[in-house]
């Protein structure tokens, strides 16, 4: 009995972090205008998600996460440098979606996700099911800290720098032509 | 009131149907760990790979300077891929070798900036555009606001024009906004704080103190500009840019930090909702 509470309480403690990434969202929809409402993107039926404003269209899942809801494994964690050598690679394995010209954005084009009216993530989250509020790389190395690369946090949505050597989370864009 | 004293069509080039992204301003390489390089290339230093890490590949066809209109653009219109025009008092284009001018238009945003004049490290002498000035963050628009107005700001003489007492004189942003506004700049006056987004479009990330294309927008401090974008988490806060790296960071409403007005230049197609 006694071992079975015990369990209880550690699966608890297990499964807290993951329930709060799901749920730790806070939105102030009443006093904050949306800057990546539902409405400017198209989910497609293969992973992928269009962005009608800007032209790119991007992998609606993180990488090493699969699945509709994007709830299936878990995401990679890459140094800078395994992030930019990964994509040729998977480009080279027959790429995502159809396509094999994908790439990681860069500081900008990344930064087109955030969604400010949120934190914890700062992302929609109706278009991109179950993104984490984490680091993700840019393509974008910073110039005068000069071994750091610019990545987004989307917990709160802020465009920042880090160590290269450091694991973070990468999402796929490309061009629409 | 657009329009006003202005150039209805001002920019022939400008004429694109659709907004772009501003490309980054990176056109050179990174190594790994460390280093950056003059040109696009890049190297992997194994000797300096903490213990156990492996990395073996092709580090540079995905980074920033392999891609974009940086990877072409000359500096004609400014560097890199930016593509900017001055525009004069009234709201008349330019030329870019122009020696004075009061706002700048990005070609590839459509959004059009107002131009500081220069700094000497002293609030409030060099007209309603020192670049000195700075600012509380203040805004009553509970639709907004983040669910709180910010600071007003009625004690400190840290902008041009402030008189103690006198609210429309006050250094926050929202009666700046109201001060341009009431007497025009460049032929307009619908100026107003730009969106985090919008004030992120002019770093310049290849460059740093400050972390923009000097060549027109001169006197540009390395420190925060406020966006008009409330932060989710905390009400006392608000997004600024800090332009001598180009990061961006929630800061606390009653700080003074520096302003940089936006218009849309041209009518274009609001966005859905």
């Amino acid at each position: 009995m006694i071992g079975t509470i015990r369990n209880t309480a550690l699966l608890l403690i297990l499964m807290a972090p993951i329930s709060e990434a799901q749920t730790g969202q806070h939105c102030k929809p009443e006093s904050i205008a949306p800057t990546a409402p539902s409405s400017r993107f198209q989910r497609g039926d293969n992973g992928s998600v269009v962005d009608t404003r800007t032209h790119l269209m991007w992998r609606a899942c993180l990488e090493g996460v699969t699945g509709e809801a994007c709830d299936e494994g878990k995401p990679l964690a890459l140094t800078w440098a395994e992030a930019l050598a990964y994509v040729p690679n998977a480009n080279g394995d027959g790429g995502f979606a159809g396509h094999s010209d994908w790439r990681l954005p860069n500081i900008r084009e990344l930064g087109t996700l955030v969604e400010l009216q949120c934190t914890g993530p700062a992302i929609n989250l109706a278009v991109f099911n179950n993104a984490p509020a984490a680091g993700v790389w840019s393509s974008s190395p910073s110039g005068f800290h000069t071994h750091y690369s610019w990545y987004v946090d989307f917990v709160t949505g802020a465009f920042t720098y880090g160590e290269r050597a450091k694991p973070k989370a990468i999402r796929l864009v490309r061009d629409l032509h | 009131m657009a329009g006003a004293g202005g150039c209805s069509k001002p920019d022939g080039d400008a004429a694109s149907p659709r907004p772009r992204l501003n490309d980054t301003g990176i056109t050179w390489g990174a190594d790994y760990p460390r280093g950056v390089n003059r040109d696009c290339s890049a190297t992997i230093d194994a000797t300096l790979l903490p213990d156990g890490e492996k990395i073996a590949g092709d580090i540079l066809s995905q980074q920033d300077c392999s891609h974009g209109p940086d990877t072409t653009a000359d500096d004609a219109d400014g560097a890199a891929g930016f593509a900017f025009r001055k525009i004069g008092r009234k709201g008349e284009p330019l030329p870019a070798d122009a020696r004075a001018w009061q706002c700048v238009l990005d070609k590839n945003t459509g959004l059009a900036w107002e131009v500081k004049q220069p700094t000497d490290g002293v609030y409030g002498n060099r007209g309603k555009h020192d670049a000195d000035d700075v600012f509380t963050w203040y805004n009553p628009d509970k639709s907004a606001n983040g669910g709180a107005i910010g600071e007003w700001n009625s004690r400190y003489d840290q902008c041009t024009g402030y008189i103690e007492g006198k609210p429309p004189t006050y250094c926050n942003t929202g009666e700046f906004v109201s001060r341009i506004n009431r007497r025009g700049l460049c032929g307009f006056s619908d100026w107003r704080l730009p969106t985090l987004e919008e004030l992120a479009s002019l770093v310049h990330f290849g460059r740093s103190a400050p972390a923009i294309d000097t060549a027109y927008f001169p006197n540009t401090k390395s420190g925060f500009y406020w966006s008009h974008s409330p932060d989710a988490k905390l009400q006392g806060r608000a997004w600024a840019v800090n332009f001598q790296f180009g990061y961006s960071a929630p800061m606390p409403r009653d700080n003074g930090r520096h302003v940089r007005l936006v218009r849309n230049w041209e009518p274009r197609e609001p966005e859905a909702k």
